[in-house]
């Protein structure tokens, strides 16, 4: 009798160690809960986080009085989380988004080679101009030239259509040949044959202004082939008598770390470019390589806004501590963390921060708002503050510019006056 | 048999029956738990095996593990991730009576639907109105999609006796600045896009131009979300807040202090007239009140907030049985009917007091019955808003409101009748062209490729 009693005893055991197998797998306490529930205990468990998630994704398309589709609230779930940290750079990249995101990132896709904005006349959307064609591209070498008009795709139509939806249609697969007709100076359909290819977009370009003797380059965003395309660009400058050298980063969202610190790495050698404090505690330093610095035998001076960020913000700040270059501009946007891109198989994307950063004299620029998202405080405090000048869109002005290249005009551009005055007062 | 053999037997079915009690515990496990299983991260990030969908519930678990593994500071509070992911979902469906509340905001507004007002006193909701030049028709409300006009922040109605009464505001006034911020706003923002084409016509001056450029940049540096705006002229019973409110072509400036406020609950008014808030009790004391009555007049104004259940139940008291219209939802389902169940034999001569606050649930109850001829309307419109709203809570006390119908008083076939106060077809897919809403930062057309 009492060997059965213990018999039973320690099957009961072995159950339970069963039942609570999977807390123990997860390296947690047994869940009472989930005991309760086995005994019919019927206290109504809230709902797992997993749970309450998956009712109200089903509850939405059962009840709410519209047709909704499941990715795209799936979607808007999983964004809604992400963005609950309350990090804005935290966040997650629908499949569209997230393709974008990495041909910015990594400037390089396959296309003809063009920077298209949407053309309209009389608030109509007839096709897609192209603002710049790239040199090196398959679209310059078919015949595409600045300033065309693409108004059909294959001979199809692209008149009032998203201009994502346009750069879709022109992108497709290496080696394929697409057809664009072309608007020229406003007459004549011309019909470009493309065949899509590689394309590295440029994310540097230059220029020199012979009264000043400044050069200028302009950084679009810190990508993958950037440094390398710096290396060409100021070659270029430096084939000019030069005083000094404005680097504009203004509006430059950034990009690669690595990137930032390849470039810091033409100003000075085996330098602390940030200090990265992670989840954990500890700090890891990113150090300049050495054997590439670059004789900079002239002033530098920097242009930044609030829409500098990250990357931009690191190279600035970074290039300011080593008392290598003077700020000029606005305050610059303050993001003062590390993300890392996790690609998920349906081809969304999850941005995650997942370190914080401190530039090398040990500052930290991260951005404050208050509660309804107005900016207090963050960012690079530029030396030389310039507010931009308004200028009137394009539309309005009285003789409008009819520029050949993209790069600002110093007679347009305040910031950019200054900027080239800074420079000269430094030359001495 | 030998004992030996016995033993070993034995002894090898009670290894037998362990093993089957471990195997059962994990099985029941399973069953007693919904929810699946912990996953692996390495089944999220991309595979060889091609782009596969991800089910919902493991993209949810996956992206939460990945979060908690990998986000800078510590997330504790599985809660939260969850309450964002519905209020992410909630949000997409951009419908200004579809929303997310967090707890504080679910308490508060939940206390609205039973009459009792914190903050200016009033109720303040957000309407998508139409495009200008669009033909309106009785009602004044649209929440159409493809209408892309920003949401305003309108006054609904207002509680008597309250701080928003004392300054004169009434329904239809709209927010424009709460606490000296801007909430964006269409009008502004077509103002700006005619002033625009004006001076691009030569018809006004660049100078006009660049101040308002000047102008709606301030005003965007300093903006709040309408919503936001909502929380802080509603929540919270002490303080004040400083407003600017438009009226037509009038803007009103008013500081008002926040306080607790009622709206008169059930009863008779000085003319004899019955107040009917839609609550629980509602039904009951409206049976109470018409017994032996031949003929009476409902108040509705001042109505907004009510529930859909105690409306239908108050129904049941004054409307013989039968169907009463039709909750109609856009997705391929039939309209379900109104149905009044049991209904009342009493021969009622029903008089119903309706203007702009009579809105949502009232406004159902007014047109059901009017449609059915058994109630005069008297008044001028209703808002022009007949959503059925549901209330659903969340575990931490935080919650959300769909919309789960429309009602409509006729079956939805051919040519729809229109009925007062009604403002659409039921059955319209087509989105409206949306206007070009953007204009304050002209020329950010620029995209690669």
């Amino acid at each position: 009798m009492k060997k059965s009693i213990g018999f039973a005893s320690a099957i009961l055991v072995l159950f339970c160690l069963g039942f609570a197998w999977r807390d123990v797998q997860n390296g947690k306490l047994p869940d009472p809960a989930a005991f309760q529930k086995l005994v019919g205990i019927s206290r109504p468990a809230p709902l797992s986080p997993a749970q309450e998630f998956k009712s109200a994704y089903n509850r939405i398309q059962t009840a709410y009085y519209r047709p909704v589709k499941p990715l795209e609230l799936k979607y808007a779930g999983i964004g809604g989380m992400m963005a609950s940290l309350g990090d804005p750079h935290t966040m997650f990249l629908v499949p569209q988004v997230a393709k974008k995101f990495d041909m910015d990132t990594k400037a390089n896709y396959v296309g003809v080679g063009a920077r298209l904005s949407t053309y309209s006349i009389a608030g109509k959307v007839i096709g897609a101009k192209a603002v710049v064609v790239f040199d090196d591209g398959p679209g310059f070498a078919a015949g595409l030239r600045r300033g065309d008009v693409i108004t059909a795709v294959d001979g199809k139509s692209i008149a009032s259509q998203a201009i994502e939806d346009i750069v879709d249609k022109i992108m497709g697969e290496e080696g394929t040949i697409v057809k664009l007709s072309i608007l020229r100076d406003g007459k004549g359909t011309l019909v470009i044959p493309v065949r899509r290819s590689h394309v590295v977009t440029p994310t540097v370009e230059s220029q020199y202004f012979k009264d000043s003797r400044v050069g200028y380059i302009f950084i679009a965003s810190f990508s993958a082939p950037t440094a390398e395309q710096f290396d060409k660009e100021l070659e270029k400058v430096e084939r000019n008598p030069l005083k000094g050298l404005v680097i504009d980063v203004r509006g430059n969202p950034g990009g690669y770390l690595e990137t930032a610190v390849d470039l810091l790495s033409r100003f000075r050698a085996n330098k602390v470019v940030v200090s990265m404090k992670m989840r954990d505690g500890s700090l890891n330093h990113e150090y300049t390589s050495p054997g590439l610095e670059h004789n900079f035998s002239y002033p530098v001076v920097i242009l930044i806004n609030g829409d500098s960020a990250s990357a931009a913000e690191i190279f600035s700040g970074a290039l300011r501590d080593y008392k290598m270059a003077t700020l000029v501009g606005t305050h610059s946007y303050g993001k003062a963390s590390v993300q890392e891109v996790y690609d998920f198989k349906d081809g969304s994307s999850g941005k995650i921060t997942i370190a914080r950063y401190y530039l090398p004299l040990n500052s930290d620029i991260g951005r404050k708002v208050d509660e309804d998202g107005t900016y207090i405080s963050g960012g690079l405090e530029p030396d030389v503050e310039v507010e931009p000048a308004d200028v009137l869109p394009e539309d309005l002005q009285a003789n409008p510019a009819n520029k050949d290249s993209d790069l600002p005009d110093p007679a347009l551009d305040n910031q950019l006056r200054k900027a080239i005055e800074v420079v000269l007062q430094k030359a001495g | 048999m030998t004992s030996e053999v016995r033993r070993s037997l034995q002894a090898a079915a009670g290894v037998f029956v362990c093993i089957v009690a471990i195997g059962f515990g994990a099985v029941l496990r399973d069953k007693v738990e919904l929810s699946g299983t912990k996953l692996d991260i390495s089944n999220l990030v991309a595979s060889r095996t091609g782009t596969t969908e991800l089910p919902e519930t493991k993209f949810f678990d996956d992206i939460m593990d990945l979060l908690k593994k990998k986000y800078v500071d510590p997330i504790n509070d599985d809660r939260k991730l969850a309450d964002g992911a519905v209020r992410g979902m909630v949000a997409s469906l951009g419908d200004p009576n579809s929303l997310f509340m967090d707890p504080e905001q679910f308490k508060v507004y939940d206390n609205v639907r039973k009459g009792k007002y914190e903050g200016i006193g009033a109720d303040v909701v957000l309407v998508r109105d139409r495009p200008q030049g669009k033909v309106q028709i009785s009602g004044e409300e649209d929440s159409d999609e493809g209408n892309s006009r920003l949401p305003k922040l309108m006054i609904a109605a207002v509680v008597p006796g309250s701080a928003a009464d004392r300054a004169g505001l009434k329904a239809g006034d709209w927010a424009e600045f709460v606490d000296d911020h801007w909430i964006p706003n269409s009008d502004a923002l077509d103002r700006f896009e005619k002033l625009f084409n004006d001076v691009k016509a030569h018809t006004a001056k660049v100078e006009d131009f660049v101040k308002m450029r000047k102008q709606l940049r301030d005003e965007e540096e300093k903006h709040i979300l309408p919503i936001k705006a909502r929380d802080r002229l509603m929540i919270g019973a002490a303080g004040t807040v400083r407003t600017v409110w438009v009226r037509g072509d009038k803007r009103i400036t008013a500081i008002l202090g926040k306080g607790e406020w009622q709206m008169p609950a059930f009863g008779k008014e000085t003319d004899g007239a019955i107040r009917l808030p839609f609550v629980a009790d509602s039904a009951a004391k409206l049976k109470e009140a018409l017994s032996g009555k031949t003929e009476a007049t409902i108040d509705l104004r001042g109505n907004v907030e009510g529930d859909f259940d105690a409306m239908t139940e108050c129904l049941d008291v004054v409307a013989p049985k039968g169907t009463y219209g039709f909750l109609v939802t856009r997705r391929s389902e039939k309209p379900s009917p109104l149905i009044v169940k049991d209904g009342s034999s009493a021969k009622l001569k029903l008089t119903l007091l309706v203007d702009r606050t009579t809105r949502g649930v009232s406004e159902i109850f007014a047109l059901a019955l009017s449609s059915r001829g058994l109630a005069k309307l008297s008044g001028p419109p209703t808002a022009g808003n007949q959503a059925v709203v549901r209330w659903f809570a969340l575990p931490d006390g935080a919650g959300y409101s769909l919309v789960t119908s429309e009602y409509r008083p006729n079956a939805p076939s051919g040519a729809l009748a229109r009925a007062p106060g009604s403002v659409e077809t039921p059955f319209q897919h087509e989105a409206l062209s949306p206007t070009a809403g953007s204009a304050i930062a002209p020329d950010k057309g620029a995209r690669t490729r």
